[in-house]
């Protein structure tokens, strides 16, 4: 367990000619909430899939725990992916049964306890929800594993404010003390109060990985500001 | 977890299938009563002729029920078409992708519930419409006539001796329930490896997956009459097949029918290994969800 648990050795995906990552070197601990930051086309979602084995490397290496993507990694990867991923004529208790069936560290009690936070009926369909409140169904599921890694994709993209807050205090109360949450967006100032690193994603680069105290202290900036000298128009 | 892939993708087929084939059957019932069935009996005629507006009436319910029943044999046997069609390309290549790719299974596991539960169901609708021309039997015929015909001591004695002559008929039933069971998979995977086809394309999936489907079916019934002119021209396959009269009874005969199904289940399974590997690999090594 003292490995670390995100490990990239020259990974590179490419799609067709166009390279998505590029030699991308890095490794993620564990018990840290970790931004994946970068403008769109960066190589953020592209990452994220190449962790739990919706995409297949090009080259290069990645291991999770150890193991590359496969059956045990992806037991211990909670993953919220950038749209609706359920059948919608499913109800709330279908897709908590789904969850308990597949995945040995979820928490069914708990699944519904946010549920009934959110208002929502075990017998409600998801058809007859709000896109909001899919995506809040969808992050309470996925916040209600046990699990190692949680990867979220732009868990905040399509949000109000309200709702942004609601999403961000689900995942810092809910998540695995042990495990590491990796999140992507661009909408940095709204998560930089609770992230413990930021990776910044340029061109399929990683251009910058640090903690996010090493950041304010070296630079004498916040993320964001940061962010914004780095992905400036013109650099 | 292959139990559990499968029960979840009866529910999601049975959902949309359940209600067909219960409408299906409610009216072929329907239809044994009063349309076709009334129709060959005269059973109303004799009940409805009394009012002047009631053999009219009759014959316009009777039309109704006949189109609704083809009506719903069609509907029946096209949305099992679409539904697995639909349940491979949604479930698996659309949104729906992102949850079952990241499941803690193999992909070989969630293509072989696809298929294992698809050709299930397959064989479901083909029992409803088998079930609901018997029920259209037994309402035209009436329920004693079908019962005396088919528990018949002549027809079982024909039956029975038909059977002796062939000793190894069960076997021989055996190696055809073998042949329909891989040839209708050999149909699903089919399917299948063409839409892990065209999901190798970056745009135009569908058109891609259709083109593929196409392009398979050619290939294979080319290298079905390639297969078939080369065997034609060889002298030791004729006299296989003049076996049929040489060997003595029906020794000949079953003897063909034998090696036709092993040959043709061989050539099936070669078929559905191809086409499964090849869906494998594809959804293992070249996923690429939108």
């Amino acid at each position: 367990m003292n490995q670390e648990l995100i490990t990239a050795r020259g990974l590179t995906k490419n799609y067709g000619s166009k390279s998505a990552l590029d030699h991308i070197d890095l490794t993620v601990g564990r018990g840290r909430i970790v931004g994946l930051l970068g403008p769109n086309g960066s190589g953020k979602t592209t990452f994220i899939k190449l962790l739990c084995g919706l995409l297949q490397p090009t080259s290069g290496t990645l291991e999770v725990n150890g193991n590359a993507p496969g059956v045990e990694t992806k037991s211990v990867i909670s993953y919220l992916p950038d749209r609706m991923y359920f059948a919608d004529w499913m109800k709330a208790c279908d897709l908590t049964d789904f969850f308990a069936d597949f995945y040995v560290d979820f928490d069914r009690p708990k699944a519904m306890e946010m549920f009934s936070a959110l208002g929502i009926q075990p017998n409600d369909r998801l058809k007859t929800m709000s896109k909001g409140t899919k995506e809040k169904v969808q992050l309470a599921l996925i916040m209600s594993r046990k699990a190692q890694l949680y990867l979220l994709d732009e868990p905040i993209g399509g949000v109000d404010p309200a709702a942004r807050d609601f999403i961000l205090n689900t995942i810092l109360t809910n998540y695995n003390e042990n495990g590491t949450v990796m999140l992507s967006t661009h909408l940095i100032s709204d998560i930089e109060r609770v992230l413990d690193e930021a990776i910044f994603l340029q061109n399929g680069k990683v251009v910058r990985h640090d903690t996010v105290d090493n950041i304010r202290e070296q630079e004498g900036k916040s993320v964001d500001q940061l962010f914004r000298e780095i992905f400036a128009y013109g650099s | 977890m292959f139990g559990k892939l499968c029960k979840y993708e009866f529910k999601s087929i049975g959902r949309t299938l359940v209600p067909i084939y219960l409408a299906v059957i409610a009216i072929s019932i329907l239809n044994a009563f009063l349309g076709m069935g009334s129709l060959a009996n005269g059973y109303y005629n004799g009940l409805m002729s009394g009012l002047s507006f009631g053999r009219g009436f009759l014959s316009l319910i009777q039309t109704l029920s006949v189109i609704a029943y083809f009506g719903v044999l069609v509907a029946m046997s096209v949305l099992t078409l679409i539904v697995v069609i639909q349940r491979f390309y949604k479930g698996l290549l659309c949104d729906e992708g992102y949850l079952m790719f990241t499941l803690p299974v193999k992909p070989w596991q969630l293509i072989t519930a696809k298929g294992v539960v698809a050709f299930v169901m397959s064989m479901a609708s083909s029992l409803v419409a088998f079930a609901s021309i018997f029920i259209l039997v037994l309402g035209t015929a009436g329920t004693s006539r079908v019962f005396t015909a088919i528990t018949d001591p002549q027809l079982w004695n024909a039956i029975n001796s038909a059977l002796a002559h062939v000793s190894t008929w069960p076997l021989l039933m055996f190696e055809f329930i073998i042949l329909i069971i891989v040839s209708g998979l050999v149909q699903l995977y089919h399917m299948y490896f063409s839409m892990a086809l065209g999901h190798l394309a970056s745009k135009n999936r569908v058109m891609m997956s259709v083109i593929a489907f196409i392009a398979i079916s050619m290939l294979f019934s080319f290298i079905n009459g390639l297969v078939m002119i080369i065997l034609g021209n060889v002298p030791s396959f004729q006299s296989f097949f003049r076996m049929i009269d040489t060997m003595p009874d029906t020794q000949g005969i079953s003897l063909v029918m034998h090696l036709t199904f092993i040959g043709s289940v061989v050539y099936n399974a070669i078929q559905l290994a191809i086409f499964f590997f090849g869906t494998e690999r594809i959804l293992s090594k070249r996923l690429n969800l939108e």
